[in-house]
């Protein structure tokens, strides 16, 4: 896998958790500190529910008060006078500007109904106020003296629930003030409800046992005081703490969320029994939607800044870490296919840094064993060309018969001393342009050269190895006379390494062709031989140094394998182009493109 | 009258066997093995042609080239350079160029019968 892959993996990975973790922390932390405030929201909009029915009771509990003070009822209480009809007026006005009432009633020491509101009692024949046991409780108790109320009750007569508030009447002008009767209202429970029903969401009412007042999500009435709180456990807490919010299953939806708040009634009424609770819930999508799309507003913002942080660690991973290495590959490259002159640039100070200098050591110890290597070689081929060029004149005068004649044999020996003497000063020759090649110190001495002569005088050269071969000679040149600038002994070096190649490794009866011509700027110089032809294999390494193909060993043993090297570092030294094509078994293509700066036109 | 040719060579082999050819040929052969010797020569037989070594000990041909040049006589004579080229020879080659040697050439490159003609052809026989 590349560097460059796994960073990216690391970094994704980090980003991605980073971002995740982020996004959580900050969702889960937000949410609870949101849904708490909504939950305070929740539970003083409840309180706020639970003081209005508090306020609605009290003052239907002075309405009855104020009424026993009523001085037509208590004379007539008392004393039996006045017009029932105008009695029934004042209750009727009475219970338009108290109440509202179901039933409003004036009773006697003796628990006679004198005075009623409404059409209560046409239901039913008794006008004693002990044939209505929940009335009469209130009575009884008026009678003692106490002002009283009721928890919600289900009266009997009609069977609605209500709250039944009584009060004693005193006499005004008898002494002591003895209590002559009691004013008892009904209270008309649909009030309450009205209240209720306003609210949206899920509402339950219910009194200090945990019996239900009030649901508004009930179709009748009749779970009203028969259904249970339910949790006993819960009802205490929220007796003992008067407030309890928590997030409850939605019993009227499957699978969604209500947020509950249950609290204590605290006003006027809560003194002796009446501490009733309002349970108020509201579906969690609505109320934690705001807090929710918070969250996810926070979270989502922090997402872009995530991203640009990790996107700045894949670039520096990739400036610092990536880059680097991708040069210093690149330069080992370029060393290990022989520039030593190369060198990496990485100066970062950190441990890529320190193997880029290293590296850099490293090559400067390399290049300098190389230019060693080439200067002995350099060296070691002049000191043995001295013995060898003597070697070469003498042999060269005894076989010229110069001190008298040869018999075959020594003629026969001489001339392998010679020829011996020759290949040695062939190779040593190859070696020493290698070397020139490679310290770069091939010097160029420019002259104005006839490639068709330069062409001809090693054709004479090599005449007896064409002729030994039979191979036919096709020259072309186009125009007939191609003049330019270059160094004649470099191209003189260059066209001998291609054509004794054409001649050597050609089929015997086969042809040479060589094709010049000047096009533009430059000389094209194509040399076709009918030879064998390089293998697929064989063509990379045509150009390097001491390679020979199987097919070249075979056929000449005295090959140095350093022909095509320096052929091709000539070329360029002279700023040109080389290149081959060839079929194994048909023969090969050279070409060689030379600039021609000064040519002869 | 035969033509007088300074051969200055470290190289006794060499040196000896250049004059034997030259000598064949009917020239008459100065051998000189340094550049000292080689230029008090030159200057006291006025040579028609001087072959001339490059990597001597002692007086290099470099500088007998140019001290032959800047005499009056030596600015004119023709001088084949003798080599082995190397690659620091070639820088002194090219270094050369100034003084005008008449040819340079490489001796292990360089039939002896070459060489004769390169003389015969400098010296316009």
């Amino acid at each position: 896998m590349k560097l460059l892959t796994k960073i990216f993996i690391i970094v994704t990975f980090a980003g991605l958790i980073s971002i995740a973790s982020l996004f959580a922390l900050t969702y889960f932390s937000v949410r609870p500190v949101l849904i708490e405030a909504a939950g305070e929201n929740l539970v003083s909009s409840t309180k706020e529910t639970m003081n209005k029915i508090d306020r609605l009771l009290y003052d239907r509990y002075l309405d009855v008060l104020v009424i026993t003070k009523e001085e037509s009822f208590v004379n007539y209480l008392a004393y039996g006078e006045d017009d029932p009809e105008r009695l029934n007026q004042r209750l009727m006005e009475l219970t338009q500007v108290t109440g509202p009432w179901d039933a409003l009633l004036a009773v006697n020491q003796a628990g006679e109904i004198k005075i009623s509101s409404f059409s209560v009692l046409d239901k039913t024949d008794s006008k004693n106020i002990k044939d209505y046991p929940d009335n009469f409780l209130a009575f009884e108790r008026a009678l003692d003296g106490r002002p009283y109320y009721s928890d919600l009750v289900r009266v009997d007569y009609s069977g609605k629930p209500t709250i039944i508030f009584a009060a004693p009447v005193y006499a005004w002008n008898e002494p002591g003030r003895p209590i002559i009767g009691a004013i008892i209202g009904n209270f008309a429970w649909g009030a309450v409800q009205d209240i209720l029903e306003e609210l949206p969401g899920h509402v339950e009412l219910y009194n200090r046992e945990g019996y239900l007042l009030f649901c508004n999500r009930s179709e009748d009435d009749s779970d009203i005081l028969n259904k249970q709180f339910r949790s006993e456990a819960l009802l205490g807490e929220i007796f003992s703490s008067g407030r309890h919010l928590e997030i409850v299953d939605d019993i009227g939806e499957k699978n969604s969320k209500m947020l509950e708040a249950n609290v204590l009634q605290s006003g006027f009424l809560s003194f002796e029994s009446l501490d009733w609770f309002l349970s108020y819930s509201l579906p969690t999508e609505n109320i934690l939607a705001p807090a929710d799309r918070t969250a996810k507003k926070l979270s989502l913002l922090i997402l872009p800044i995530m991203l640009a942080v990790f996107g700045l660690f894949f670039l520096f991973g990739y400036n610092f870490v990536v880059r680097p290495v991708r040069r210093l590959t690149k330069t080992a490259r370029a060393i290990t296919a022989g520039n030593f002159k190369k060198r990496v640039d990485v100066r970062s100070r950190d441990e890529i840094g320190e193997l880029a200098n290293s590296f850099n050591e490293m090559v400067d110890k390399l290049e300098a064993l190389d230019e060693a290597k080439t200067g002995f070689i350099s060296t070691a081929s002049h000191q043995l060309r001295t013995p060898l060029s003597a070697m070469n004149w003498h042999a060269e005068m005894l076989l010229n018969r110069k001190f008298g004649p040869l018999n075959e044999r020594q003629t026969e020996y001489l001339s392998r001393i010679y020829r011996n003497n020759q290949r040695m000063i062939k190779l040593v020759g190859d070696l020493l342009n290698v070397s020139r090649i490679e310290l770069e110190k091939l010097a160029i001495v420019s002259k104005l050269v006839d490639l068709k002569n330069v062409i001809g005088g090693i054709l004479d050269e090599l005449d007896s190895g064409i002729k030994r071969q039979g191979l036919k000679l096709k020259e072309e040149y186009s125009p007939e006379k191609i003049e330019f600038k270059t160094d004649p002994g470099i191209l003189r070096i260059i066209l001998q390494n291609i054509l004794s190649n054409a001649v050597k490794y050609n089929r015997s009866g086969g042809e040479i062709g060589i094709n010049a011509s000047l096009s533009g700027r430059n000389i094209l110089i194509r040399i076709v031989d009918t030879g064998f032809g390089i293998g697929k294999d064989d063509r990379e390494n045509i150009w390097t140094k001491f390679f020979r193909t199987k097919e070249a060993v075979e056929r000449e043993t005295d090959g140095t394998g350093l022909g095509l090297y320096i052929t091709k570092g000539m070329v360029e030294r002279l700023g040109g182009w080389i290149w081959f094509e060839s079929e194994k078994g048909k023969g090969s293509t050279f070409h060689v493109q030379l600039p021609a700066i000064n040519n002869n036109k | 009258m035969s033509k007088k040719i300074l051969i200055i060579e470290d190289e006794i082999d060499l040196l000896e066997v250049l004059a034997d050819r030259l000598a064949i040929e009917g020239f008459q052969s100065i051998k000189c093995k340094n550049g000292e010797d080689g230029l008090l020569a030159a200057f006291r037989e006025h040579p028609d042609l001087i072959l001339l070594d490059i990597v001597m000990p002692g007086i290099d041909g470099l500088q007998v080239l140019r001290k032959l040049r800047a005499d009056e006589w030596g600015a004119a004579v023709p001088v084949i350079i003798l080599t082995n080229l190397s690659a620091t020879d070639e820088r002194i080659i090219n270094s050369m160029i100034d003084d005008k040697p008449s040819f340079y050439l490489v001796k292990s490159d360089w039939k002896i019968e070459d060489v004769v003609r390169k003389v015969k052809e400098v010296l316009n026989l």
